[in-house]
């Protein structure tokens, strides 16, 4: 047992899926902020409340998010294509997991900022705040602690989702696993691949916490 | 300084509407402290609403040293909203700033340096008097001390107007007591305009020059606070007026053989002796059933019941001179319905 890992490559997936994850990640938030902004700036207050635009969204969104993301890899092939030039490697991987997590963290955020409370926004806008600077000012400051927690939660998922980078050769543990474990029968490589992804989830959720409870330690 | 001119606001939604204030008007007087009363749903918080636009009239203008907000673009909105400070019931404030940061934040908006916005916060903390609470967060303050720092925030503009929405309403009586003694000294200070909605009458009592009572969106009576106090017209100030009152329960006027008055005092009569210099000049007596002294704002008033004994020509003597003396008189027979004398 353990005798046959090739560590170095164990080494190369793990920085691989750290790659992916933290790139998705950091582009799901992104893109998906803005989103969620508007989802929520549509669907409630008096700002710029307008239905038509908040279904329109909402039907996108969870278009992206009903899909399977195992199809949506294979789905999108021409759309990576065009964005990174190819449709195998890491990068290539990237485009997938961010068009999958980008309209999750979405509606993470719609709810966080769901959670403000509305008399907040309303002082402001008695004070003369322009919309924009209720979102900038008060609406994003006032929901920092639920949109790390919806950070944290996209990262995590992100960690799941990666695994399946392989199938596009995208490499990272989930792609080690597979053809090592599954497909040469070498389930040591599979238990150490397990444990490093469960490390990383447990370290990522221990410092999404730390960073939410300094945040709202001071509420 | 603020004019309502027939103000309706109508809610609408996909079942029905509903109209909250119907065809209001009303002039606000420059430095005036005018009181808005009413029972739940009455639409109060609505008309003061509409003052700085945070609803829209269906109907009607809105006018403020002469400016109508309805007619505003948006950012000449904004512009004029700077001018106009609010407090609500629960504060408001923005839990992830500090207090000085809270109290700063309308500067931010109007994009005051940082250096002068700074001075301003102290200077303001200082007037709610929180000063050395800077760093603090809301979270960590009491709701009287939360609603000081709103009332810091609110001001820090140098409004015109600021308009209180129940701003007491989630406080004890001794801090509901400090914080209107707080914005009577602003106030004064800063010769402001305020306009304060609650349902209590002892807030109104305290604080207001004039006071409008609303009910179903009506303004149903409205007048210096003296006279709606002393002489409610309308059966809401009635009910209102007597809520605040509720710890005895009237007496039986059928018990009484003497015909009985009700007389009002206002200013410095209160504390004369008037009631027993005109029953010796007119040989009559009279015995107090009932009665409240107390102060309207600065100003002292009394209310009593009395039943006059003597001769009939006596009685009308005495009746005439207490109103010759400037007391309020009205005659209230045995089922308690009032008659003008
Ligand atoms: N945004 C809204 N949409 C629909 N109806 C509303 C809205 N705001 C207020 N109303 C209705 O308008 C009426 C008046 O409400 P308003 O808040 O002005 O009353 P209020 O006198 O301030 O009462 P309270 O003492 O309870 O605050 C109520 O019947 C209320 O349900
Ligand atoms: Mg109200």
């Amino acid at each position: 047992m353990f005798a046959d890992i090739v560590w170095s490559e164990v080494w190369q997936a793990s920085v691989d899926t750290l790659y992916m994850v933290g790139v998705s990640t950091l582009l799901s938030v992104v893109i998906g902020l803005p989103i969620g902004v508007f989802l929520y700036l549509f669907s409630r207050g008096h700002l710029v409340r307008h239905r038509v635009l908040y279904e329109f969204l909402s039907v996108i969104v969870n278009i992206f998010r009903s899909v399977p993301f195992i199809i949506l890899l294979i789905a999108i092939i021409p759309f990576t294509e065009w964005v990174v030039g190819t449709s195998i490697g890491t990068n290539a991987a990237i485009v997938p997991l961010v068009v999958g997590a980008a309209p999750f963290f979405a509606r993470l955020a719609e709810t966080a900022l769901r959670e403000v409370d509305p008399g907040v926004l309303e002082a402001a806008q008695a004070m003369g705040a322009s919309t924009w600077q209720i979102v900038f000012k008060v609406l994003l400051p006032e929901a920092k602690a639920g949109l790390i927690s919806g950070v944290t939660i996209t990262a995590v998922a992100l960690i799941s989702y990666s695994a399946m980078a392989g199938v596009v050769g995208g490499g990272g543990l989930g792609d080690l696993a597979i053809r090592y474990g599954y497909e040469r029968f070498q389930t040591d490589v599979m238990f150490v691949t397990i444990v490093i992804m469960i490390v990383m989830v447990q370290v990522m959720q221990w410092i999404g916490d730390k960073i939410v409870a300094s945040v709202s330690r001071k509420r | 300084m603020i004019s309502l001119e027939r103000i309706t606001k109508t809610y609408t939604s996909r079942k029905q509407s509903l109209t909250a204030v119907r065809d209001v008007s009303l002039q606000i007087e420059r430095g005036e402290i005018f009181g808005l009363i009413g029972y739940s749903g009455a639409g109060k918080s609505t008309l003061l609403r509409c003052i700085n636009l945070l609803e829209r009239p269906t109907q009607g203008q809105v006018r403020i040293n002469g400016q109508d907000m309805t007619a505003l673009g948006n950012r000449e909105l904004q512009q004029a909203r700077k001018k106009i400070g609010m407090i609500f019931q629960h504060f408001h404030l923005l839990h992830s700033a500090t207090v000085a940061e809270n109290v700063a934040f309308p500067l931010r908006l109007a994009k005051v340096p940082k250096r002068i916005a700074m001075e301003k916060v102290h200077a303001l903390l200082d007037l709610v008097g929180l000063r050395g609470y800077e760093k603090h967060y809301p979270a960590q303050l009491s709701g009287g001390q939360k609603q000081r720092v709103a009332i810091a925030r609110a001001l820090a503009n140098d409004p015109d107007v600021l308009l209180c929405d129940e701003a007491t309403s989630a406080l004890d009586p001794d801090t509901t007591q400090s914080i209107l003694d707080l914005l009577l000294d602003i106030h004064d200070r800063l010769n402001l305009t305020i306009v304060l909605v609650t349902h209590e009458m002892s807030v109104i009592q305290r604080v207001c020059d004039r006071v409008a009572v609303m009910d179903h969106g009506n303004i149903v009576e409205i007048g210096r606070v003296a006279d709606v106090f002393l002489h409610p017209q309308h059966d809401v100030t009635r009910r209102l007026l007597q809520t605040e009152n509720s710890t005895s329960s009237s007496p039986a006027l059928a018990d009484v053989a003497a015909p009985v008055f009700e007389v009002t005092f206002v200013g410095d009569t209160t504390y004369a002796p008037v009631l027993s210099e005109v029953a010796r000049a007119t040989d009559s007596t009279f015995s107090i059933l009932e009665g409240t002294i107390g102060t309207l704002k600065d100003v002292p008033y009394g209310k009593l019941l009395v039943a006059w004994h003597g001769n009939r020509r006596a009685v009308t003597a005495a009746i005439s001179e207490l109103a010759a003396r400037g007391c309020g008189v009205t005659e209230i027979s045995q089922d308690r319905t009032t008659v003008e004398v």
